[in-house]
This record gives structure tokens, C-alpha cells and sequence, in this order.
């Protein structure tokens, strides 16, 4: 059975982070380090945009593209870290990261996927069939269950084109994960069924320092 | 010829083989074919020492020499004809003496002997005699090794005359000299890639000293 | 009459009695008079002593190692071997030796090295990003690619085929510094080995190993068969080298034995060019030698006369030795 613990990103997830004030934010892998993201106001009319970090673990040490250092994006757009491949022995990590402003004051803002908070989402990918229940904790609605069951992908069930999406709401007003259990929208072409292979990504709706942890 | 007999091995020395071997000692050790008294030469460098015959009721005596000039020549049986030509040149040798006759197993060297005694002050009186030795081969074996001498069973002087036992004695000297010294091994063809146990022989037969033997 | 040391003096009665007369000495003549011999001396060998010479001489182990890269597979193999057998015949017509019945036998141990990445697709699960709008703009999910691991496929032993060998020599002499060898020299001969049954055990073992790694890769399910093909079809491409630098090792390593190499040729005896018969000693005892002049090894079909067996003994290796 695959572990997921959205505070430990293995090389099957991402964690995704939408930034919506300007500022200069910088970041790292377990602390907040030297790499910088710039955010600056959304020009009208241009669409949001994703940038995608990929992570890889060399000489004992978590690396980024040279040219992704220093990223200038806008708000609206959001920033992905993923390791794209099963490299074998690669550790979990996490990302911190913050806009230097004093702590607790109206402009800090900072991100984590070690607390997962509004607009952030973290995804799976299933390697192995099983039947899966987690936790969703951290949030001012206290633990909410949610479950998940993945069945042997059959070969005539090609790729699909999207992720299952589950709503998670752990905030003042918490809610189930929707959906519970996971399923793909009714209507998908081959059927709702999760299989191996297939991707899961929760979002976060409300609610903040949210962990996502199988039991 | 079959060879082996059956044996896995054989090898032999034959009556040419031993005669270049008697060769060799002929020149290397001149002292086993020239005696003499002190007064001839006895004592010296390749000449053994004789000591002279008394003469009875006389304070003198005779000095005497005796060698052999050529080298003796040695055949196998059944040796009947002439023998193989001899590299230094040799008296032709003469039938054997009557009653002898050649037997397996056989050798037979004959030697020609010039003696000389001295008439004082310095005449040489000589005369010459003709010499057979008639023998078998034997093995000698030891912890290590083992070799093959030929050994004298008989010997026959003929023309000594008086000076019999003179020549008797210097025969012995001579025949004990050369053949005590003169074993030759048994792995003296054979060394190298295999040893070898002697199962039969050694035996003189069809002018060759003839042994056989399984690989060790 | 007495043997050994000569008898001392006895006294002589003068030229007419004979000594020697009450002497027994058997008067026997000999049947036909023997041919003198041509050599000063002989050694003959016969047909089984070179038999158990060779036999000595092959029955030891043997053994090698070597290994090389065939693009993604790499190969190591030992070879251990046994060699037994031989039976020598002595052929007079034409002056050759020939031996049969010698067989080669032992155990391969090999094993195969593969880099799958070399081999296999590159596989990203999915083939292509998942994307979903989400909260007002498109966010796109990780591809896992696939990273394929090095294996190892040990194999089980292999068993040598027996490879049965006929060879032929030539008897020769041959002066080596201070020594004359007898020698056999080998007639260029070939070795007919066939691996080929062994080809399905290897492709089983890696087909076997490739799957258990690749099964082992969560999610890799209905694509495992189609990654299996592809490695073996790679394979397929390489085994018969592969086994064939197998043959290669076990053709050196037959080469190598004295007897069948082409460079050191097998001594069966070795005499000394000169030999010492008596050392020197005093002054007027120089040193005895026989020195060597020839030799001349032959092989001589015993021939009569004496009447020989029924039926007539094989041919015989003769080694005529003459001296200076």
C-alpha cells in the first residue's frame, strides 16, 4: 500500500501553492532558504499560470534548475514542487517559505506543505491497489475521515487526462472530504473507478495548518 | 625386433655406445692402462706404481712396465662377427680362445698388454701379451638409484708365461679400476618427463646391455 | 668362478695347462647371428606408456575466467573443466601419433549484468500531465518517470557439453639448451563445442530476473510484458556472442594445456646433452663424459624375428641416441 503523509513529499506528489499578495517570498527544503520567488500584480486580462519546480536529490542535497532560483510570477499564479521520477532511496521533503513580514502581522503571509493552508493542494499518484482510509487534521474543525479505493489498473483503461479532485474543508465550518469515498465526476469516460496510476489531488477550500495523513 | 617385450619401456646401451664410453676413459684416466716402477715412471702423473720384483738372493730388482697401448675393445653377444670399426685404431681382434664361447648375456673385452723390463742400465727387453675378460652385467640398486656394472667372471692371459701372476695383478688393477668406477645409471636415457621401475634386466643380448621397465 | 671382484692371483703352471680348463662355462652357440645395432644407445616406448604419459599429463583441472560488454549486458563466466581419457596410437606409415577418446567436461558458471535503461522506453506514468482547473486556473499533476535499475541475473552452473578430441602429433627431437627433448608436436586441430542448448536456460534466467525487478516497480502492471519482450528481444540480439567469448575461453583454455599447444610443445623425455659418467678427481682423473651427437626418435612396427605374439604388438616409439 502507497503511505501518504502530505507533510513528506515523495517522488509520486506535488504540492501546489497559489500566491494571491505581491511581495518578494523566500523559500527552501525543511527551512526558509535562499531561493526567491518575486510576485507582482496580475496584468488585467492575463490568464493565471502554473510553475512547476522539479526537485531532484543529488550528493546528499535537495536541487532545483539553476533558472528557477529566482522566479517572478503574478498573483493568481501558482507554484508546484515535484519530483518527476522513482528514483530509487530519495527522502521525503517539505518546502518553507515566507514574504519576510513580521509574523501575525496583515502582511505576512507564508507557505508550507507542511501546513497546508487556503488554495494549497497536495497530490497522489497510487501505485498500489488497496483500500485506503486518512486523516485530515491541523484545521479548526478537527479530524475529518475520508477513504479511497484503489483498484489494478486494466490494460483496456488508458491514462486519464485529469485528476480525481477532493475537496477538503477543515475550517470554521469543516466539512467530509467531498468526495468520500474518492471517485472520479460520474460521467468520466471509463467509468469513476481509482485505479493505479491514477492521480488524486486535494485542495484545500477552507481552513489552515492542514495535515492529510493515511492511517 | 619387438622392443618392448611387452613392457611399457626399454632402452639400452649398445656395444658401440659402451666402447665410445671406454673411449673416453681410455683418455681421461690414462693411470688404469700404464703401470710401472718408480724407475720407469711408476708413480707419476697417469701411471700407477708397480713396485719391482724382487730377485732372490740378490739385493736387486726388476723394474718392469706394463700398458695397454690401445684402448680395450669391449663386445656385447652375440658378438660373432668382426666388431663395428673402432675410432682409434686397434689390433683386429682374434677369435675367442678355445673352449670359450659366446653366451646370452655376455661381455667381453679384450685388451691388448705391452710389457717391458728393464736390463740395466737402460735396455728395455719387451714383449707383448693378449688379454680377455669375460663377464655378465649386474644391478646395483640403492635407496636412490640404481646402476648397472659389468662384472668379470673369468679372465684369460694368454702367451704370460712366468710373469703370470705379474700380469694377473696388473689385470686386476686395471679391470678393478675401470669397471668399479664405470656404473652407469639406469636413467641415464630416460630422465625428464617420466620415472621408470626396472622389471627386467639388465641383460646383454643381440650386441646391446639391454634393461625394461614400467612407467613410476 | 666368482662374481664381482676379480679373484686374486692364482699360480700359473706355465703356457700349457689351462687355468680355466675345470671351469664351467656353458658352450652355448646362438641361433642366428643378430643385426649390429645402428645407435650407440636405444629407447623404445611403447604404444600404452605414451598412453599414460598423456594421460598423466592431461589429467589435471582446469580452469579460467573472463568477462566483456555486449552494449547493455555485460557478462562474467568461469569455466572449471575436467579433461580424462586418451588412448595413443601409433600410426608407422606416415610417422604419427594419434590420440583419441579424450574428453573435455566441467561447469560454467555464468552470469549476466543488465542496464535496463539502456534497454527499456522511456515510461512516464501518466504518458502525458493530468491537468484540472482548479479555483480559477489550470494546475497540471507530476508525471513519474520511471528510473530502471541495473540487474543482476545469476545463472545456474552450466554444464559443458563433453567435447570429445582426436589430435595428431609428430615425434620430434630437439636440442634445449643442455638437454635433447623428445617431443610431440600437435597438428592444428579444432574443437567442436556447441552451446546453444544453453541459450533457453539463459534467456529463462533473465526473463525470470527482469520480470521479478520490473513487477517489483508499483503500478508497472500491464506494461511488464511488453517491457520483458523488449529486453529479451535485446538479448536475443547478443546471446550467441555472448556465448560465444564462452567458447572462445574454453578453446584458449584447451590450447593452453602443454599438450595440445601449438607453442609449448609436450616432452615426453628429456635427456642431458652431456653426461657426467665419472667426476674428475685427482690429478690423472679427468672427468667421464658421453656427449650426445644425435637423436632421432622413430615409430617401428616390431618385426620379426623373434616370432612374435598373435596377435602383433602395435608400433613402437624407438629413440635412437648416438654419442661423440
Amino acid at each position: 500500500m502507497d503511505t501518504i503523509n502530505s507533510q513528506s513529499l515523495m517522488p509520486q506528489e506535488a504540492y501546489y501553492h497559489a500566491f494571491t499578495k505581491p511581495g518578494t517570498y523566500n523559500w527552501g527544503f525543511m527551512i526558509k532558504q535562499k531561493y526567491v520567488i518575486q510576485v507582482q500584480p496580475l496584468p488585467g486580462g492575463q490568464p493565471n499560470k502554473q510553475t512547476i519546480i522539479q526537485v531532484t536529490f543529488q550528493n546528499g542535497s535537495f536541487q532545483i534548475p539553476a533558472n528557477q532560483t529566482n522566479l517572478s510570477i503574478y498573483t493568481g499564479d501558482s507554484v508546484s514542487w515535484e519530483i518527476p521520477s522513482n528514483a530509487p532511496g530519495t527522502p521525503g521533503y517539505s518546502i518553507v517559505g515566507d514574504n519576510g513580514q513580521p509574523v501575525g502581522s496583515a502582511n505576512y503571509d507564508n507557505f508550507s506543505n507542511r501546513s497546508l493552508g487556503i488554495y494549497d493542494a497536495f497530490s497522489h499518484l497510487f501505485w498500489t491497489p488497496g483500500n485506503y482510509q486518512y486523516n485530515v487534521s491541523g484545521g479548526a474543525g478537527g479530524v475529518q475521515q475520508g477513504s479511497i479505493s484503489v483498484l489494478p489498473r486494466p490494460s483496456s483503461v488508458p491514462p486519464r487526462t485529469s485528476p480525481a479532485v477532493v475537496v477538503l474543508n477543515d475550517g470554521a465550518t469543516p466539512k467530509p472530504p467531498n468526495p468520500d469515498p474518492v471517485t472520479f465526476p460520474a460521467g468520466t469516460p471509463n467509468g469513476t473507478t481509482v485505479y493505479t496510476l491514477d492521480t488524486v489531488i486535494w485542495t484545500i477550500a477552507d481552513g489552515s495548518k492542514i495535515v492529510l495523513q493515511t492511517q | 625386433m619387438w622392443l618392448t617385450q611387452g613392457h611399457e619401456f626399454f632402452a639400452a646401451f649398445s656395444q658401440s655406445g659402451i666402447q665410445k664410453l671406454l673411449n673416453s676413459v681410455f683418455a681421461a684416466r690414462p693411470h688404469y692402462f700404464n703401470y710401472a716402477t718408480a724407475a720407469l715412471g711408476g708413480g707419476t702423473t697417469g701411471v700407477t706404481s708397480l713396485s719391482p720384483l724382487p730377485v732372490p738372493g740378490s739385493a736387486s730388482a726388476i723394474d718392469y712396465k706394463l700398458n695397454f697401448p690401445s684402448v680395450p675393445v669391449i663386445q656385447f653377444y652375440p658378438n660373432a662377427a668382426a666388431p663395428p670399426p673402432q675410432p682409434t685404431p686397434t689390433p683386429p681382434v682374434p677369435p675367442l680362445p678355445q673352449p670359450y664361447a659366446w653366451t646370452l648375456n655376455q661381455f667381453v673385452i679384450f685388451a691388448a698388454l705391452s710389457m717391458d723390463v728393464l736390463q740395466p742400465p737402460s735396455t728395455l727387453i719387451g714383449g707383448s701379451l693378449e688379454l680377455w675378460a669375460f663377464g655378465h652385467p649386474q644391478l646395483n640398486t640403492t635407496a636412490n638409484t640404481s646402476t648397472i656394472s659389468l662384472v668379470i667372471d673369468d679372465i684369460e692371459i694368454s702367451d704370460a708365461g712366468t710373469l703370470g701372476p705379474i700380469v694377473d695383478y696388473v689385470s686386476q688393477l686395471m679391470l678393478n679400476g675401470l669397471l668399479s668406477n664405470l656404473q652407469i645409471p639406469t636413467d641415464s636415457v630416460g630422465q625428464g618427463a617420466f620415472g621408470f621401475k626396472l622389471e627386467a634386466g639388465p641383460t646383454i643380448s643381440s650386441q646391446q646391455l639391454q634393461i625394461w621397465g614400467s612407467l613410476a | 668362478m666368482t662374481s664381482g671382484k676379480i679373484q686374486k692371483p692364482r699360480p700359473h703352471v706355465g703356457k700349457a695347462a689351462n687355468p680355466f680348463a675345470n671351469v664351467q662355462v656353458p658352450k652355448v652357440v646362438p641361433a642366428t647371428p643378430a643385426i649390429a645395432p645402428a645407435s650407440d644407445a636405444t629407447v623404445a616406448l611403447s604404444q600404452d606408456a605414451l598412453t599414460l604419459l598423456v594421460q598423466q599429463a592431461l589429467d589435471k583441472p582446469i580452469s579460467g575466467q573472463n568477462s566483456g560488454s555486449w552494449g547493455p549486458f555485460v557478462a562474467g563466466y568461469s569455466l572449471n573443466l575436467n579433461v580424462s581419457g586418451g588412448a595413443i596410437t601409433l600410426v608407422d606409415l606416415g610417422q604419427q601419433i594419434r590420440l583419441d577418446s579424450v574428453v573435455v567436461s566441467g561447469i560454467i558458471n555464468l552470469s549476466i549484468g543488465i542496464n535496463l535503461g539502456a534497454i527499456l522506453p522511456n515510461i512516464c506514468v501518466p504518458p502525458s500531465r493530468a491537468c484540472i482547473t482548479l479555483f480559477g486556473h489550470q494546475i497540471c499533476t507530476p508525471q513519474v518517470c520511471i528510473s530502471w535499475p541495473t540487474i543482476s541475473v545469476p545463472l545456474p552452473p552450466i554444464l559443458v557439453p563433453p567435447i570429445g578430441l582426436s589430435v595428431n602429433f609428430q615425434v620430434a627431437a630437439q636440442q634445449d639448451g643442455s638437454n635433447w627433448d623428445v617431443i610431440l608436436k600437435v597438428f592444428p586441430f579444432s574443437i567442436l563445442i556447441d552451446l546453444t542448448p544453453t541459450v533457453n536456460t539463459v534467456i529463462d534466467a533473465v526473463e525470470a530476473a527482469v520480470r521479478n525487478t520490473l513487477g517489483q516497480i508499483p503500478g508497472i502492471g500491464s506494461l511488464i510484458d511488453d517491457l520483458v519482450d523488449g529486453v529479451l528481444n535485446a538479448l536475443q540480439a547478443v546471446i550467441d556472442t555472448i556465448l560465444g567469448a564462452v567458447e572462445d575461453l574454453l578453446k584458449q583454455l584447451i590450447d593452453l594445456i602443454d599438450l595440445f599447444s601449438p607453442t609449448v610443445p609436450f616432452r615426453i623425455t628429456q635427456i642431458p646433452a652431456t653426461q657426467k659418467i665419472l667426476p674428475a678427481g685427482a690429478p690423472g682423473d679427468a672427468e667421464v663424459d658421453l656427449t650426445i651427437s644425435s637423436i632421432t626418435p622413430v615409430i617401428v612396427t616390431p618385426t620379426p624375428p623373434p616370432p612374435l605374439p598373435i596377435p602383433a604388438p602395435p608400433p613402437e616409439l624407438v629413440i635412437s641416441v648416438n654419442f661423440a
